[in-house]
């Protein structure tokens, strides 16, 4: 019995040990993101905006999803103020996994002209903004998801269609850098 | 027999609200205009403004107007919690809690708020906000609707039924924003007024502050925590143990009234003075909802009481959350009773 109690011990501690290690690393910051063949999806993100949390469990399930039918992940942070140390709290609190750029110049931020957080980017292997706008809409109805715009984008492209709904107009809370007011309604 | 039970039920039913709840009912005003949302600026640098507003304990008393202008702008701020620990909230007014806002049955509240935490953006990301008054009765999605980072909301309600109710913001993901700080109290006094004559009176709203502190030092804001109920901090009006450093005062053989508000958003109040009873309370703070010699009033989160006791003799009366889990985090203050003259605010 005392043998069989081993082996179980030892056959499970590398799942163990892995789901530890997996769940506690800090997450990896990447410093540009590289391209999934089919395209890559950009979340931008701030630490200390509470709106991504209504969307947590939907960007986990297209991160468990997506990433074999070709799209990579990254989330962006660009506010000002944000600092490894708290990029990391919030990945411990909102649980994700994917790897983060820091985006302190806001280069990316400019580029793409992002606006709010949590704001989605699909991008082509070509460079080609495919989708702008919210991950969904739950954060509008006490988190009841009507429309899973980003969902709906990356579903569309694996059918190989064009993006019914490209560009959807921002929520949530502002990217701190020098957007003209314009811009954000 | 049968005249007597006749009775019984008559006052069964007039005890249970019914006639003064129809009375209520005649009078009530539903409806009111649209909302209003505008681009338009505060011409003022006040974070709030009208002859109704006090921040607690004290309580202004209701001005003599059937209709209140009131603004309570939304700020982001650093509010010093305790002795080296402070932490940016978003409060309305920027007090943490909100201004109370005192009104009388039947009154009309003209309400403007204006989203400033896009004045803010060095040290917080402007973010959306909402606010809901649980005084008011009308369409939420109308009334309690986002407002943008540097937009103002106008709207107005009539206040129904007397009472001592919340108001906080409702945007999601609302634990947040209330663990935040967008909480505080209305009172809303019956029409005819209360049907006692106090000495003293003092506003109390009890809430949670869940914080997390960083390596570099400074606090934030801990979701986790309160989605696991685990509060950092339980406090009466915003800082824990403030009353009990410069405790309210009052003079013995005074009759005191204590507007409590239990805004939570977590925890329940069990709310309790020592050394003397509760001579009435009425829950959610309307005189038909009466209880007599009660030692405690428990209070779920989001309700509210009044209490009236009279302070026997000299003496310090600590006043607590007797669920003592939450003294140890902050709940308790305390009432100095000394015949001497109380020092004016």
């Amino acid at each position: 019995m005392r043998k069989f109690s081993s082996i179980f011990i030892l056959m499970i501690l590398p799942c163990l040990v892995w789901g530890n290690t997996s769940l506690n690393a800090p997450p990896k910051q990447v410093r540009s993101f590289s391209p999934g063949t089919k395209g890559t999806v950009l979340i931008f993100v701030s630490s200390l905006c509470p709106c991504t949390d209504a969307h947590r469990i939907m960007v986990e399930n297209l991160m468990t999803r997506m990433p074999a039918s070709g799209f990579k992940f990254y989330a962006v942070f660009s506010n000002k103020g944000e600092t490894t140390e708290l990029i990391e709290y919030f990945y411990r609190t909102i649980g994700w996994q994917m790897p983060y750029i820091l985006d302190s110049s806001g280069t990316l931020q400019k580029k793409y002209k992002a606006t709010h957080t949590p704001q989605a980017f699909v991008i082509s292997p070509q460079n080609k903004v495919l989708y702008r706008g919210p991950i969904d809409d739950s954060n509008l109805n006490q988190g009841r998801v009507d429309n899973p715009y980003l969902k709906n984008a990356l579903e569309d492209l694996l059918a190989g269609r064009a993006v019914k709904a490209s560009e959807v107009a921002g929520t949530g809370c502002w990217i701190v850098r020098s957007i003209s007011s314009k811009e954000l309604k | 027999m049968s005249v007597v039970l006749l009775l019984g039920i008559s006052w069964l039913v007039s005890g249970c609200g019914g006639e003064g709840q129809t009375e209520s009912l005649k009078e009530a005003v539903y409806g009111s205009p649209e909302a209003q949302i505008s681009m338009e600026k505060p011409t003022t640098s006040e974070l709030y403004s009208g002859a109704a507003l006090s921040i607690a304990p004290e309580v202004n008393p209701v001005p003599n107007a059937k209709v209140h202008e009131v603004r309570l702008d939304v700020t982001h701020s650093e509010i010093q919690v305790t002795e080296g620990v402070k932490f940016v909230a978003w409060t309305f007014g920027g007090t943490l809690p909100g201004p109370v806002l005192h009104v009388r049955q039947g009154d009309r509240v003209r309400f403007t708020m204006t989203n400033r935490s896009d004045q803010t953006v060095s040290f917080s990301p402007p973010t959306p906000h909402s606010i809901d008054f649980h005084a008011a009765m009308v369409n939420p999605a109308d009334k309690y609707r986002e407002v943008i980072p540097g937009a103002t909301i106008k709207f107005e309600w009539v206040a129904n039924y007397p009472g001592v109710f919340m108001y906080h913001c409702g945007s999601p993901a609302i634990l947040q924003h209330m663990i935040y700080g967008m909480i505080g109290m209305t009172i809303v006094e019956p029409k005819n007024g209360y049907p006692t004559k106090v000495d003293r009176e003092f506003a109390l709203v009890q809430s949670e502050l869940y914080l997390t502190k960083m390596k570099s030092g400074m606090y934030l804001v801990d979701m986790e925590a309160a989605k696991q109920k685990k509060a950092t901090y339980v406090t009466f009006n915003g800082i824990p143990k403030q009353y009990v450093d410069k405790p309210l005062q009052a003079k013995p053989g005074e009759r005191v009234r204590i507007y409590i508000l239990n805004a939570g958003p977590n925890g329940t109040s069990s709310f309790h003075v020592v050394g003397t009873l509760f001579d009435k309370a009425w829950f959610d703070g309307n005189p038909q909802n009466e209880q007599r010699g009660l030692q405690t009033v428990i209070l779920g989160s989001s309700n509210g009481a009044i209490v009236e006791f009279v302070i026997p003799e000299a003496g310090t009366y600590t006043f607590v959350d007797h669920e003592f889990a939450d003294v140890e985090l902050g709940a308790v203050g305390q009432i100095v009773a000394k015949s001497e003259a109380i020092a004016s605010k």
